[in-house]
């Protein structure tokens, strides 16, 4: 390991169209969207790519959009885990968003770290995975041959990206919420990395007290950041009681979990048990139903 | 006097540069010419070189020279070890002076452990040095490894040194076994524990670094590096390494970026680049990565104990006994071995007056990183151990532990005191201490706090670590004794300058104790002028008194003393030469505020920069007198000083995830006579946050074949800032009668206690599910294991 990273070219184009022309010239480039993941992984000298583009000079790829009659809100690929954090709305999704945002890293960290670049890099442990899973969000992505959108689940869940190597991520767009909906992330956090050893988020839609809509998603745990749909089986269509939580956290029975020097898979498990009921207790609780 | 001398709560003047970024350490170096030197480290944790393949490294763009064992053959010699475990039979690695040796420059025919230098490729940047390293082949043929002592002292094990039987570098004991084994065997009460200590990787902020050059007009050497004990490691380059007079070479540390023990050891780096520099004609610049500061520099602590302790129903300890297998690593550090034995085993007693002690040590090579010292070392593993104990035995005969230790606290009136293991306690005052700290972590109240914590889920646990720190290394003649192969005194200098400002120069190095801030006070209380005005200037052999170096928080007490002795020199000659002015005796003048005045006259007066000119010029001196200011000291302590100090931390344990919550951590410490609150406020708050880095975080994790699975902070935790509760501090005054300040030290009081107190808080808080012990450090899944396998559960 070098700890230095190898001569590379860099580049930081002033427009989108900029950034697709460099990376259908120089195959093997690779985008700069905070470098959380890519600059470790250079200085390791796991990948060498000849040219990093760096994507901090786009400013269409930074706002935050909130459409506040549709309650529909737009995050910019290059919009950072901090401008997350200073946004003032919608009441959903963005506590949860904010949650996990706040969980990351450091001040620093969140002050370069960016949606976009967290959920192009895939990391299995991403805090952001979660709650983009849970609220399904759709990722828009641009390419040689024009605009697609592709799913948080297809995007984040799948064993491959489905993004191509001159495709870039440019916006993630959150569905407007129903009223009664509330949401949650919470974490035990890997203290070296801060990474989580299992983070969970929750979504749950109440219409009279019932559950119409609930969505499940952990990081860190498995393989994948994935949907865990035994437990929102469990839940959608109950009056949500603390005993009625509690069971359904626990009906995932799912793939073995990932094991490594942070911590074991059978703890890893049971502690997606513990901060399910957690997530799905603050969720329903934000949705405005108060838990005895 | 501004009111900032001795006493006073003076900002460390170091402070403004470093905050400003402007300090300029090893890496900031820039000198002509300069090259850039990589170490090529072991993959492995034991093999046999077979060969060294450096022909496409050499092709390699920018490099300039590479060098392997054969290279240096009979030109440096292998480093020094210089404290061997005192009074027994110990082995070692050859040394060519007669001295035990640590490890080689370069591996010729074997690396031991992962972080053993093979080669050395020297290029015109660091960058091309480092890739050229990767092109490197070597051929290694893999021996098995051991990685734990027990496993290495056994039969069949590996063997690490041809010189060393059994991997054994020492069988080393402390105490009275006969009677200790007698008091247990007829106690009413008998407790044990199996504790491993386990190893940490001493994180500094600044990585080692190391430029040598060479000037063949003067055949001298000079080496920047990130040294602690400059002159001691002068002294060993000199003639047990390069082989060359002391004269030829010259040390210089500057700005240190925390050590916390790791910079006091001599490593192949350091003769390295002075060596190439004298080959190439140019100087060579080396600075680490974090990953091979975790690989190469000497980790701290690891120790797997087994302690009983025996008393009576009443709460009387009788008895306490410990056997320890200490984990020296591959080679011996320079101070390792004496830091692994006696550090440990003499400090077993603590506060306590127990009259039957005994500790033994089996240290041990393995296919480790050399083991050292971390802040604490020593006296840090025998505390947690004690501390343990004392709370198992406060369990088993149902009594608070606050009442058990004040029932066996060593009393005030009971010093000077021997603990029969080899100290000799110097003052203190236990009892205060501890009262001070439970009053102020609310323990009292602390059955209701353990109720409404269960309402949440959380149980509430508090702990108690009282300890005493043995500082100030200390006595020549002990140390010889105990096995260090060195003086361990300090040197200072103070001069006066004709214009009444003051110059301090020391011997001790700096690695964030502020000595600019503090020795300045120290002169500004002898000669009377504004503290802010006192330079002070460390860490260059060339002009620096010699001195031995920061360690063992020895700085302020040994070398503080050496400050004032020679600032006092200074002070009687001006009260001479004011005294010949003035035409009174001395005994009538007051020397204050930077002014000397007859007492029964006051209008009489010299100002210092009168008298400081007056002696410059040397027209008119008593007869006797000679003329100028400089005065120079060396002090050895008479013996030890003993800081001591009562922890109490308050811990939440999440019944669901066994996650750790430290929400509160107070400390009430003694070092005796302050002469600056504010830097040794800083210095407990830092201390506490290691001891809390070990018992929440940190561990150093080999694998069977001697692979370093933690060698990055992706793997290795330690505590951020804003992880820490805010610290509950306050002091008692104690002062040691063994120097002239009263002063005793402060840089390890934090660490010591904080371990066992946070340990006892949370085997306190799962005390009613059968948990009895737990290992360091309580990370989440191990407490949750422990908690439900109940008794016994979190063993290793």
């Amino acid at each position: 390991m070098t700890l230095i990273v190898a001569p590379l070219d860099y580049a930081a184009p002033d427009t989108l169209e900029g950034v697709l022309t460099l990376l259908a010239a120089r195959p093997g480039a690779r985008l700069l969207a905070g470098g959380h993941d890519l600059v470790p992984e250079l200085k390791a000298g796991t990948v060498t790519p000849p040219l990093l583009v760096d994507l901090r000079k786009i400013g269409s790829l930074r706002p935050i959009t909130y459409d506040e009659k549709g309650g529909r809100i737009v995050i910019g690929a290059m919009a950072t885990l901090a401008q997350i954090l200073a946004h003032p709305g919608p009441a959903d999704p963005l506590p949860a968003l904010q949650q996990a945002a706040a969980a990351v890293g450091d001040a620093q960290v969140r002050n370069a770290s960016t949606l976009g670049g967290t959920l192009a890099s895939r990391h299995p442990a991403a805090d952001l995975a979660a709650p983009v899973l849970v609220f399904d969000a759709r990722i828009s992505v641009q390419g040689p041959h024009g605009e697609r959108t592709v799913s948080a689940a297809d995007l984040l869940s799948s064993e491959s990206s489905p993004l191509q190597p001159e495709e870039i991520i440019t916006s993630v767009e959150f569905p407007a919420s129903d009223k009664n909906t509330g949401s949650a992330y919470v974490k035990q956090t890997i203290p070296a990395t801060c990474y989580p050893l299992c983070g969970v988020a929750a979504r749950v839609v109440l219409k009279s007290q019932k559950v119409t809509d609930c969505r499940v998603a952990a990081t860190g745990v498995f393989a994948r950041p994935t949907r865990l749909k035994g437990v929102e089986g469990a839940v959608v269509g109950t009056i949500p009681s603390r005993d009625s939580l509690s069971r359904a956290s626990a009906a995932e029975d799912g793939e073995p979990a990932r094991t490594d020097l942070a911590g074991s898979g059978a703890y890893r498990l049971h502690l997606l048990g513990i901060l399910t009921l957690r997530a799905l207790v603050g969720a329903v609780e934000r949705a405005g139903l108060h838990l005895e | 006097m501004s009111g900032n001398g001795f006493g006073a709560p003076l900002p460390r003047v170091e402070d403004p540069e470093m905050l400003r970024g402007d300090a300029k350490f090893v890496a900031d170096m820039e000198l002509p010419g300069m090259l850039h030197m990589a170490i090529l480290r072991s993959p492995h944790g034991h093999a046999l070189i077979k060969r060294v393949d450096t022909a496409a490294a050499f092709k390699m763009p920018g490099v300039v020279k590479i060098i392997t064992a054969a290279d240096i053959e009979g030109k440096l010699m292998p480093l020094p070890c210089i404290w061997v475990p005192g009074g027994v039979e110990s082995h070692f690695p050859p040394h060519p002076m007669g001295l035990p040796a640590s490890g080689p420059v370069l591996a010729g025919d074997r690396v031991r452990f992962i972080g053993d230098p093979v080669a050395a490729v020297v290029a015109e940047t660091r960058r091309q040095a480092m890739a050229a390293v990767e092109r490197i082949v070597v051929d290694y043929e893999l021996l098995p490894a051991v990685v734990t002592p027990k496993e290495a002292l056994a039969d069949g094990a590996p063997q690490l040194h041809k010189a060393v039987p059994k991997n054994l570098n020492a069988y080393w004991t402390c105490g009275d076994a006969a009677a200790t084994d007698r008091a247990i065997e007829q106690a009413e009460v008998v407790v044990s524990l199996d504790v491993y200590n386990q190893r940490t990787i001493n994180s500094p902020i600044e990585t080692r670094a190391a430029i040598g050059h060479y000037d063949p007009a003067t055949e001298e050497y000079t080496l920047w590096a990130t040294s602690q004990a400059p002159h001691n490691h002068r002294l060993l380059l000199a003639f047990a390494v390069l082989g060359v007079p002391y004269n030829k070479i010259r040390l210089v540390s500057p700005n240190i970026g925390g050590s916390f023990g790791t910079k006091g050891y001599l490593y192949p780096d350091m003769p390295l680049v002075m060596f190439l520099s004298r080959e190439l004609g140019r100087p060579v610049k080396w600075v680490d990565t974090r990953e091979g500061m975790m690989r190469s520099t000497v980790q701290g602590r690891d120790h797997l104990q087994h302690g009983t302790l025996s008393g009576t129903r009443d709460g009387t300890i009788t008895a306490v006994r410990c056997t320890s297998y200490a984990n020296l690593g591959a080679y011996p550090s320079t101070i390792g071995p004496g830091v692994a034995t006696a550090m440990m085993g003499r400090s077993l007693t603590g506060c306590y007056a127990i009259p039957n002690a005994f500790a033994e040590v089996y240290a041990a090579f393995t296919n480790t990183v050399p083991l050292g010292a971390q802040r604490g070392s020593g006296r840090a593993e025998a505390t947690f151990l004690l501390e343990r104990l004392v709370d198992r035995f406060a369990a088993e005969i149902g009594m608070d532990p606050a009442t058990v230790r004040r029932r066996n606290f060593v009393r005030p009136e009971q010093f000077p005191y021997d603990n029969g293991l080899g100290w000799n306690y110097d003052s203190g005052d236990y009892q205060t201490a501890l009262d001070r700290a439970l009053e102020l972590a609310g323990y009292a109240e602390i059955e209701g706090r353990k109720a409404e914590a269960r309402s949440r889920g959380k149980r509430l646990g508090v702990g108690i670590g009282c300890f005493v720190a043995i500082s100030g290394v200390g006595p020549s003649p002990r140390m010889a004794k105990e096995g260090m192969l060195g003086g361990t005194w300090e040197g200072a200098n103070v001069r006066l300058h004709p214009t009444g400002e003051v110059t301090v120069m020391v011997g001790s190095t700096p690695t964030g104790q502020s000595h600019q801030t503090v020795f300045a006070q120290v002169a500004a209380e002898q000669l009377q002028v504004d503290a802010t005005k006192v330079q002070v200037l460390h860490s260059d052999t060339k002009g620096a008194p010699y001195g031995q170096g920061s360690y063992g928080s020895r700085s302020f007490s040994v070398c503080g003393p050496a400050v004032r002795n020679a600032a006092a020199q200074i002070r009687q000659k001006v009260l001479e030469l004011a005294g010949h002015m003035l035409e009174v005796a001395v005994e009538d003048l007051v020397f204050e505020n930077g002014k000397v005045w007859v007492r029964a006259a006051p209008a009489r007066s010299k100002t210092l920069q009168e008298i400081a000119i007056a002696g410059w010029y040397g027209w008119d001196l008593p007869p006797g007198m000679e003329p100028n200011w400089d005065a120079t000291s060396f002090f050895d302590p008479p013996e030890f000083n003993f800081p001591f100090g009562a922890q109490v931390a308050t811990v939440e344990v999440d019944e669901s995830t066994g996650e750790v919550d430290l929400t509160s951590l107070v400390a009430v410490s003694d070092v005796g006579t302050v002469a600056n609150p504010l830097v040794v406020e800083g210095q407990v708050h830092g201390g506490l946050a290691h001891g809390v880095g070990q018992a929440l975080y940190e561990q150093a994790v080999y694998d069977d074949d001697g692979h370093l699975l933690t060698s990055n902070f992706t793997e290795y935790a330690i505590p951020r800032a804003s992880w820490l509760p805010d610290f509950e501090t306050e002091r008692t005054v104690t002062p040691t009668p063994h120097n002239p300040l009263g002063s005793k030290g402060a840089g390890e009081v934090g660490t010591v206690g904080a371990a066992a107190a946070i340990g006892n808080a949370v085997c306190n808080a799962l005390a009613e599910l059968g948990v009895e012990h737990i290992d360091m450090p309580f990370r989440p899944e191990r407490v949750w294991k422990a908690m439900n396998a109940g008794s016994r559960g979190g063993r290793r």
